[in-house]
């Protein structure tokens, strides 16, 4: 996922020399086609993430679109205020690019673990989050990052996650559906609606399923809240399961009761996700999502806890 | 483009400026009174040339000195705004801390330190790679020298060459619970700058001539990234203000604006 950001950054560079990539410091063998490609938009502004957020901000306020490339916590939480401040109170036109969602950097421990960036990037306001699931789905979300004028979040895996949609997506804007079982009319529907690479989790689903119930599957890679609350309203379920890579306090799951509560949507919904707990555990990132109990055969249990 | 000021025009300032902070802070009951008399001769000196041209930038980053920044830009005739009325008021925008709905020259709301020079780095960065020209000013407290912001981007700056950058480090020695030097020991403090690679000068923070003559020199034959250390006063004009930590909070009390005005009239009139 991080290498398709960067080709298609590129292309776009290229194309548009107001376009500016600054890492600190990472991004070996991602950005290295970037950098030789477009010299002079690209900054390496080394191991000091709050001082690049107050340098994007600066640039971007004399019309520059500035890309922010680094690591799960490192271009967030480490410099939150410099991005409330810098970036989001004053408007400036930056996108901050996170790699390693979630466990994507499991084993490497709980320093790499990108696992409340949503909630806290989430409650900033006017910055809006980006989580796709797969590279189809940043292909589509990539445009409109670009053309945004406003402070945006990308929030990308690592490399290697499988492909949740079969063809390229046009409008990401409303949760997609990926799958989907259907044996009786009478039995009752659940909706998962998952956000980010967890979405991979349900592509196992198939081999778990009993046939007790239906359930249709959806990614929501852009976290909008209007955009949920018009889906809500249009579809019928019995119960809406979310699903994320994150901890529970704020972020997806929790935008979604949000959703149910201020548009008095009386939906029955019920949050998976992580808990602050078992954090000194470590391990590959399908072996975290099974301790976390978010992985396929938690997901089962969840529904079949809560129908 | 406004007209080009001398440093006697700009001196005159000094005394009106102070009135308004004086009276704002009575008025308002705020704070930072200290901190925004130390620095103000320079953000006066620093604004006229943001004022003499606007390819030039100002960034204020020791954000609690507004009442300051709000004061040199109505004395510039740059507000519509009776500010007496107005300093952080309900509904308004001219919070305590520097706020950019104010004017379009102030190019950074601040208030938390260390976010300043980071800012300005960036725009000096955007203009040494772009087509733009003008120097980025910026004015940062001492206590600021503690941010570990101010020294990553001093490292940006250098390993930059940002040759159109100016900092202006207000040294009153004091920060909010005591001096410097007891606080975290800054000294030697130019030869630290001088260290990361930047021009480093020295200059007295409340004459006009020297602040302006150090501008113009600096304007000539700037090479490399530039630190100014403005060794000033906390509270400068009011006696009973100076070098006194306790004015970093305090606003001034009916009784005492007016003996401030007196002590005011006295030494800029």
């Amino acid at each position: 996922m991080r290498s398709k950001f960067a080709e298609i950054l590129l292309i776009e560079a290229l194309k548009n020399n107001n376009l500016l990539l600054l890492t600190g410091d990472l991004g070996y063998g991602v950005l290295d086609k970037f950098m030789k490609e477009a010299p002079g938009q690209f900054f390496n502004c080394g191991v000091a993430e709050q001082t690049m957020i107050g340098v994007a901000g600066g640039l971007s306020s004399q019309g520059k679109k500035v890309f922010v490339y680094s690591i799960a916590n490192f271009p967030t939480l480490r410099c939150l205020e410099q991005i409330r401040n810098d970036l989001v109170y004053m408007g400036n036109n930056v996108t901050i690019v996170s790699v390693g969602a979630g466990f994507s950097y499991g084993s490497q421990g709980y320093t790499h673990h990108g696992i409340e960036d949503i909630s806290v990037m989430r409650c900033l306001g006017k910055l809006k989050v980006y989580s796709p699931a797969d590279t189809h789905e940043l292909e589509a979300i990539m445009p409109e990052v670009i053309t945004s004028g406003s402070t945006s979040y990308l929030r990308l895996g690592k490399g290697g996650e499988p492909l949740i949609h079969k063809n390229s997506l046009s409008n990401v804007n409303q949760p997609i559906l990926f799958q989907e079982y259907s044996s009786s009319s009478t039995s009752k529907l659940v909706g998962i609606l998952s956000c980010g690479t967890i979405g991979a989790e349900i592509l196992e689903l198939p081999n778990l399923h009993k046939g007790e119930f239906n359930y249709k599957a959806y990614s929501v890679p852009v976290l909008d809240k209007e955009h949920i609350k018009e889906f809500l309203l249009d579809k019928k379920f019995d119960l809406v399961i979310t699903l994320e890579e994150h901890v529970l306090a704020g972020g997806f799951g929790s935008m979604l009761l949000e959703v149910n509560s201020e548009h008095h949507l009386n939906l029955n919904i019920r949050n998976l996700g992580i808990k602050n707990d078992n954090l000194e555990t470590n391990g590959s990132q399908s072996y975290l999502r099974k301790i976390h109990k978010i992985n396929a055969v938690s997901i089962m249990k969840f529904i079949e806890q809560n129908l | 483009m406004s007209k080009s000021r001398t440093y006697t025009e700009l001196a005159k300032m000094a005394g009106p400026v102070r009135h308004l902070i004086l009276s704002i802070n009575n008025s308002a009951k705020s704070s930072h009174i200290g901190s925004s008399f130390s620095v103000v001769d320079v953000l006066i000196c620093v604004y006229s040339y943001i004022d003499k041209n606007h390819e030039n930038k100002m960034i204020l980053s020791k954000g609690h000195a507004a009442a300051a920044m709000y004061a040199v830009l109505a004395n510039f005739g740059k507000l519509n705004e009776d500010l007496t009325t107005i300093y952080c008021a309900d509904g308004g925008k001219f919070s305590g801390h520097v706020s950019h709905f104010v004017h379009k020259d102030i190019n950074l709301s601040t208030g938390s330190l260390g976010h300043g020079l980071p800012y300005g780095t960036g725009i000096s960065l955007a203009k040494k790679k772009g087509e733009n020209s003008g120097k980025v000013f910026v004015i940062m407290s001492d206590g600021e020298m503690d941010e570990g912001t101010t020294w990553e981007s001093a490292l940006f700056a250098n390993h930059f060459q940002l040759d159109n950058l100016i900092v202006f480090i207000d040294r009153n020695r004091l920060q909010s619970l005591s001096d410097t030097e007891s606080t975290i020991k800054l000294e030697p403090l130019k030869k630290k700058w001088k260290s990361f690679g930047w021009q480093t000068y020295e200059v007295n923070a409340h004459s006009y001539k020297e602040i302006v003559k150090l501008i113009e020199k600096v304007l000539v034959n700037q090479t490399k990234p530039v630190c100014i250390i403005a060794n000033s006063i906390k509270g400068y004009g009011i006696s009973f203000m100076e070098n006194s930590v306790k004015w970093h909070y305090r606003s001034p009390n009916d009784d005492e604006l007016e003996l401030g005005r007196i002590q005011l009239k006295e030494k800029f009139e």
